[in-house]
């Protein structure tokens, strides 16, 4: 069952490009300098180019599993195991994605309550994302595409601000280098791998991009310029702060705008927090765009209005449930776990699948 | 969606403007406000230690009423009871996120300041600020500044780091020296001289989180030129006399002017450090450390004794030789200085760390650190002298 899409709904090859280096880019960079600095400290930027090296293998392995003929997930779910394993499988990466969209979601809301705002009510935020999210969602996915601009554009800006703890480094920080095992090393990269998570919604919007399978190479070139970013990103912090007080700074990025005074702006940090929404959007609207997209591609065919306000009211009354940092925390950790067995596991699995048995669709004919 | 691009109709476009102001005035409504008149924003904080408490000392500019600033004091166990017990002295409710200055009282200092590094400053709401210590007890110099603007402090210290040659230091630094290993604490040191004026007085040197030494405005300025980019500052500089007065004979005429008692050292002038660079190496041979600290700076003389006539390629070249020679020698004391107390601000604990394969903090200030060798090597470029000779 192949996804047919109209050809105005359909966006360019190049913005392959767009979608998936913003639905890379999102909450992680403002904090992910700690948790890949655990095991290999100052050797972890390695693990940054490992995790990146290794997105681009997944990628390549995406675009394989996808054709003309099984051009979403759904249909390579449906022609691997059948309709009915099929749509459960879909139904489980659905669960896979909205996890992943309400993680930014709730952590994101964590920021503004312990930055700026101490005395706001999660519910408040979390209705005024959710309605936003919402309007975002049902403009359909060329509005989605056009948002995910603002997710190149502003984290390029991070480049620019990167000057000011610059001008504070020192390169010894990151020396001795190569001075951890390579087991250290897997580890941190296993952290680091939370921050590519996102472009495996190919799988979903693929139909949905002209002459797609030519967008591999926009793909790769996306990727590899997330790692640059989160490499030059890490290897600042990693001389800006050292190891030992690198543990201590839960949001190493936010910490490091901190140094930036200007005349007219004392606290730039507050201005960076609210500006990386419109990098955030992306992160969130995608995922639940696809969750839509996968309901009314399974059996059940719901349609993607109704969804949407169903899966927007669970996130934002789950967001409620989560009340204390730990729980956010929690959170986390389980969708980096969910993630890397989705990434390393799945995608794989579900590759070789295929492979298996289109041959076994040929030997029977 | 696409195809079915609409032209809006007037009303209806009118309408939605309207409702996306409406929105935006009552979002707006939503966040918790405050108005700037009813806020007391602390620009100056001092830290002291009292009967075993904390003490919090704040100064805060009085808009509303006078120009006058209000300083309020409270004691508490904890710095987080301590916000609030000043909190409850106010009328206005005190924030802390336009803190420029913390200053940390000299019993709090010796005392440990990791409790309140610990708290105050990992609050988000805490901008970057610059800390100091004092001599005196922190409340003093609070009094003592509560007639000058709101931001003397801050200009004060500022000034001072960026020409008059003292190093600079800010949140950051701190957290970076306070968690990080390799490095001990360097604070700037304020303290009000005879005539009751504020003035920096050199650095205060920290051991963990115990003031452990203090050193002279002269040794921050030689501090500054090994650690920082920005080597603005005055060093004043003593020639020896015997060979001072080798030279003199050149100048025969001019001795009857010296016998006469002037006010000031004739031997001693001051260069004007303008930039430069500075490298510190270690290097390991047979299980001996030594630190090679190279400093080249370029330098405006100002004022040099009348005995030396520059134009002469010989004096020149003495002036130069001996300058670096006696900022070489000033170097290396300080260094032993540092060595001799067991601090060691400048980091060679990670430089260390970065050229071995293991890391032991104790074991490197127990055993590597005493034994280390200073050699000092600096380089002077004369380059101007102002106008008129």
């Amino acid at each position: 069952m192949k996804s047919i899409v109209k050809e105005q709904f359909l966006v360019s090859t190049f913005f392959t490009f767009y979608l998936v280096h913003s639905s890379q880019i999102g909450i992680g960079i403002l904090s992910f300098q700690r948790e890949i600095s655990k095991d290999a400290e100052q050797d972890a930027w390695l693990s940054v180019i490992v995790a990146g090296l290794s997105i681009h293998i997944l990628i390549w392995l995406i675009y394989r599993t996808l054709d003309q003929k099984h051009n979403d997930l759904v249909a390579v779910h449906d022609f691997c195991f059948g309709q009915v394993i099929g749509n459960i499988l879909s139904i489980l990466v659905l669960v896979y994605f909205l996890l992943s969209a309400f993680t930014v979601f709730r952590t994101y809301i964590q920021i503004i309550q312990v930055w700026v705002f101490p005395t706001i009510k999660t519910w408040q935020l979390a209705l005024v994302l959710g309605v936003t999210i919402y309007y975002i969602v049902s403009g359909g996915f060329r509005i989605l595409t056009g948002f995910s601009v603002w997710g190149v554009i502003i984290p390029a800006f991070l480049l620019l601000l990167l000057y000011f703890p610059l001008q504070y480094m020192n390169p010894r920080l990151l020396m001795p280098v190569f001075n951890h095992s390579v087991k250290e090393i897997l580890l941190s990269t296993k952290a680091s791998i939370l921050l590519f998570v996102g472009f495996e919604w190919i799988f979903i919007y693929y139909p949905f991009i002209k002459d797609a399978e030519k967008g591999q190479k926009w793909a790769h070139l996306a990727n590899g310029i997330s790692t640059v970013l989160y490499l030059f990103v890490a290897v600042v912090t990693f001389m800006y702060i050292n190891q030992d007080t690198l543990q201590h700074a839960t949001w190493a990025t936010l910490f490091m705008t901190k140094i930036i005074q200007l005349p007219f702006i004392e606290r730039f940090e507050y201005i960076f927090i609210f500006t990386w929404i419109l990098v955030i959007i992306p992160t969130m609207c995608l995922p639940i765009w696809a969750c839509t997209r996968i309901l009314k591609r399974i059996s059940i065919n719901v349609k993607p209005k109704i969804s949407l306000v169903f899966f927007i009211l669970i996130m934002v009354v789950a967001a409620t449930f989560i009340e204390d940092f730990v729980e956010v925390d929690k959170l986390g950790k389980f969708i980096s776990k969910a993630g890397f067995y989705f990434l390393y596991f799945y995608i794989p699995f579900i590759f070789l699948f295929k492979q298996f048995r289109n041959q076994l669709t040929k030997m029977l004919s | 969606m696409m195809n079915s691009v609409k032209v809006y109709k007037q009303p209806k476009f009118i309408i939605s403007i309207i409702v996306t102001m409406v929105i935006c005035l009552i979002l707006s409504g939503c966040i918790p406000r405050s108005i700037i008149d009813e806020l007391g924003i602390t620009h100056t904080i001092g830290v002291d230690a009292e009967k075993g408490k904390i003490m919090a000392t704040v100064l805060y500019p009085n808009y509303t009423n006078s120009n006058k600033a209000s300083i309020i004091k409270a004691a508490a166990d904890n710095p987080a009871t301590l916000k609030t017990n000043l909190g409850q002295k106010s009328q206005n409710q005190i924030v802390i996120g336009q803190i420029r200055t913390f200053v940390f009282g000299v019993d709090y200092s010796k005392a440990g300041i990791s409790r309140v590094v610990e708290t105050i400053c990992k609050d988000a709401r805490m901008g970057n600020i610059t800390f100091v210590i004092s001599d005196s007890k922190a409340e003093d110099i609070l009094k003592g500044i509560k007639d000058a603007p709101p931001l003397f402090l801050s200009h004060l210290i500022e000034t001072s780091v960026q020409h008059e040659g003292i190093p600079e230091t800010n949140l950051h630094t701190l957290l970076a020296q306070y968690y990080g290993s390799g490095i001990d604490i360097y604070l700037p040191n304020i303290s009000f001289d005879n005539e009751k004026q504020l003035r920096m007085n050199g650095l205060g040197i920290f051991k963990g989180d115990k003031l452990t030494l203090n050193v002279s405005n002269k040794e921050a300025f030689l501090f500054k030129i090994m650690s920082e980019k920005n080597k603005r500052g005055y060093y004043d500089i003593t020639l020896p006399k015997k060979d001072n007065q080798k030279t003199n004979k050149n100048n025969e005429n001019q001795k009857g002017k010296q016998n006469e008692k002037k006010p000031g050292n004739e031997n001693n002038f001051a260069f004007n450090s303008l930039y430069g660079n500075h490298k510190i190496t270690l290097h390991k041979k047979d299980n001996e450390y030594t630190v090679n600290v190279n400093i080249k700076l370029n330098v405006e003389l100002k004022g040099i004794p009348e005995s030396i006539n520059i134009e002469k390629k010989e004096d020149f070249h003495y002036l130069q030789k001996s300058m670096e020679k006696i900022l070489a020698k000033d170097i290396e004391t300080f260094l032993i200085k540092l060595q001799k107390n067991e601090v060691d601000p400048l980091g060679f604990g990670i430089i260390y760390r970065s050229q071995s394969k293991e890391w032991n903090e104790k074991n490197f200030y127990k055993n590597v650190y005493p034994k280390m060798k200073f050699s000092v090597k600096t380089d002077l470029n004369l380059r101007q002298m102002g106008v008129g000779e």
